[in-house]
């Protein structure tokens, strides 16, 4: 099952190579499809995200998360009623990148056993390939050269007077995933608890996503970095189109949080008595109409908690 | 709390990095692992494979190059025999020279650099040694002085296929399909020609021609008069085997399962069997042509086929094991290696009745070697 998985993937890139010629510019164009086949998913993404942090943002959630703050298991209960009034999928946001790993995986297997130095692996090869589709006989052997990279071979980059090679596309692959972590979430609210941890775990993503990636682009087949970084860079591109672009975020220290609504201090009854035809338009904080002075609007520290609280003026 | 999300995304890091490697690993096994490469001599089997090279006689073993696998080294290709000594090709661009006798190091020849193999079989010819290597370059040596090449040609890309002597050229196939003829003496390119796919099998002389088959479903020649490449035929399927020529008849046995006979100057079919009926499974060793006159075909899945020049099949046998292995002939028998099967050589009467087998055996006592100094391997055969 796996493994014909994987062979669909070394089928269509040995016929984009047949059609290119050239094994880097094949998984470029392969990774760009790939991108544009999980599209929509992506986009979904975005739209879950935004919708997610617009509902954050509503006098309704954080009256919810100001009244069950004691109690987790109703707070998530309410959450999730929330979460569906809204039709708001807080899962959504992870598909994705679930199917990345997969994508991930088989690429590079497809990647290893494309580019073969003996001739058991070119025999593998010869079975692999869909014999209607693809002629092995034709594109056989496999250039695995692109730009001063071997594909199957991790990446550097000699220059004279260096006695070691750099790694560039490892380089590259860390910034780019820097870039995107960073420009592609969202602004999250401090007051919700739920969104602080997540802000947190997103602080740890940054910091280990780009770890990671970069030391998979140094140890292993460029062919798998170069994807990675034209992943990243589409990645962010795709954002970009969908004009959801958190370019503070590029900026470095502490970042400056948006500023919120704090709960109404009388419940609204409304929004709970009679849903609103567009809860769009509900779960856009109206700070005038809530009464709150977006001057003097600070952030309620007592949602941290054995977190130091906030020095006065 | 923050420590153990911290903890589990550095397991997930570790973990993932792991597959990634697993997933390397197997890649990189399937890549280096091989299939035995045969030669025969009187009575002895010498089986080049993985980390030895070993000689064989009636399913016993004679001797066993090196005695303990050393790191690294990997042999595929068939060794070459002549003159009381092997000449075995290393995954480490080494050709070691052995006493033919006992096993011993005679002497090695390192070529540039060790992250090149030679998958080709040295060829000696008018006591010339030429190796051909996978870094694309053909060495030739003075058999009396193995230490500086008198030549070297490096060409386009790299070469899988013992080169070819005779009448004072060196003809060679690279992989990116390209038929050379170097000049034997001086190794300069007299000329080079475009052929329609990788040639993976011996390159076979007849009339003074060439002959090959491709990857690219057809079996050619080179004409030295012409100095052009001329197609016989086309096949179904790829072709890996090197075809068997046999008077004025061609035998080509392809990747989809056919075999076919024709003509050889005409190139017209004479017959065309569909020997196997499994997808996706072919003949990569070589047909030959038993002591008892027919003609012999290995499939892949281990299946041994027997058919008369007439095409009518006369018999077969399914061993345990796959057969990449060109069979050599030894008396009346033939040998067939194996892999990963029970046991790596088999050796059948024409009439494919086992004679004997041989299984790697299990090394109990090894006095290391000193340098080309015979070494001593006492060995269990495991009993048949």
């Amino acid at each position: 099952m796996w493994q014909s998985f994987v062979n669909i993937f070394l089928n269509i890139l040995l016929y984009i190579y047949k059609l290119v010629g050239n094994f880097g510019v094949a998984i470029v164009l392969f990774t760009v499809l790939i991108k544009l086949i999980t599209y929509p998913l992506m986009r979904k993404q975005i739209q879950s995200s935004t919708k997610m942090m617009e509902l954050q943002k509503s006098p309704e959630y954080l009256e919810m998360m100001e009244k069950y703050k004691g109690n987790q298991e109703k707070l998530a209960e309410e959450q999730m009623k929330l979460y569906k009034k809204f039709g708001v999928n807080p899962t959504a946001s992870c598909l994705p990148t679930l199917i990345q790993l997969p994508i991930i995986f088989a690429l590079y297997q497809a990647i290893i056993a494309a580019i073969v130095s003996t001739p058991l692996g070119m025999l593998d090869l010869t079975k692999r390939a869909f014999s209607g589709f693809l002629q092995i006989g034709e594109i056989f052997p496999i250039n695995p050269n692109f730009l001063w990279m071997n594909l199957g071979q991790p990446e550097r980059l000699y220059i004279q007077g260096i006695s070691f090679g750099i790694p560039v596309l490892a380089i590259l692959v860390v910034i780019t995933t820097i870039m995107q972590t960073k420009l592609t979430v969202p602004p999250t609210n401090p007051n919700d608890k739920n969104a602080a941890s997540g802000a947190m775990m997103t602080g740890m993503m940054n910091i280990y996503m780009p770890l990671l990636m970069g030391f998979m682009a140094y140890t292993l087949a460029s062919g798998l970095s170069l994807y990675f970084l034209i992943s990243n860079v589409f990645t962010i591109v795709q954002y970009g189109v969908e004009g959801k672009l958190n370019w503070k975020a590029l900026k470095f220290g502490k970042p400056q949080l948006p500023k919120l609504a704090t709960p109404a201090e009388k419940p609204v009854t409304t929004s709970r008595s009679v849903p609103n035809a567009n809860p769009k338009k509900s779960m856009t904080p109206n700070l005038a109409e809530s009464g709150v002075d977006p001057a003097e609007e600070k952030i309620d520290y007592r949602e941290f908690k054995n977190k130091k609280k906030p020095k006065k003026k | 709390m923050k420590r153990k999300k911290q903890f589990l995304l550095l397991l997930l890091m570790i973990l993932t990095t792991m597959i990634l490697s697993g997933c390397a690993g197997n890649s990189a096994l399937s890549n280096a692992v091989s299939w035995p490469g045969l030669a025969a001599d009187d009575e002895t089997v010498y089986v080049a494979y993985t980390s030895s090279v070993q000689a064989v006689s009636n399913g016993k073993l004679l001797w066993r190059y090196p005695a303990e696998a050393q790191n690294g080294m990997m042999f595929f290709a068939a060794p070459t025999i002549y003159d009381g000594k092997i000449y075995a090709g290393t995954y480490q661009n080494e050709v070691h020279v052995l006493n033919q006798n006992d096993g011993t190091l005679i002497t090695k020849i390192s070529l540039e650099t060790n992250k090149n193999k030679i998958l080709a079989s040295p060829v000696i010819a008018d006591d010339m040694l030429f190796i051909a290597s996978n870094n694309g370059s053909v060495y030739a040596y003075a058999l009396d002085d193995l230490g500086v090449p008198v030549w070297q040609t490096d060409l386009s890309t790299e070469i899988w296929v013992s080169p070819f002597v005779s009448d004072g050229k060196v003809y060679v196939t690279t992989l990116d399909k390209r038929f050379l003829v170097l000049d034997e003496k001086t190794g300069s390119i007299e000329k080079t020609l475009s052929i329609n796919g990788a040639v993976m099998g011996r390159l076979v002389l007849s009339n003074d021609r060439i002959y090959f088959g491709t990857l690219g479903k057809e079996v050619a020649y080179f004409n030295p008069t012409t100095q052009e490449i001329e197609t016989v035929m086309q096949t179904n399927g790829e072709i890996w085997a090197s075809p068997l020529i046999i008077g004025d008849k061609i035998i080509v046995a392809d990747m989809a399962g056919y075999l076919y006979c024709n003509e050889l100057e005409t190139g017209k079919s004479v017959w065309q069997i569909k020997a196997v009926s499994t997808d996706k499974v072919g003949f990569i060793a070589d047909p030959i042509l038993l002591p008892n006159g027919n003609l012999l075909a290995v499939a892949e899945d281990g299946n041994l086929l027997v058919y008369d020049t007439d095409g009518k099949s006369v018999n077969s046998r399914l061993i345990n094991g796959k057969t990449m292995s060109s069979p050599v002939v030894i008396g009346e028998s033939f040998v067939t290696g194996l892999i990963p099967g029970d046991a790596l050589l088999r050796s059948y009467t024409s009439d494919l009745k086992e004679d004997w087998w041989y299984a790697e055996p299990v090394q109990t006592t090894v006095v290391a070697p000193t340098s080309e100094v015979s070494q001593e391997t006492v060995t269990e055969t495991p009993a048949k």
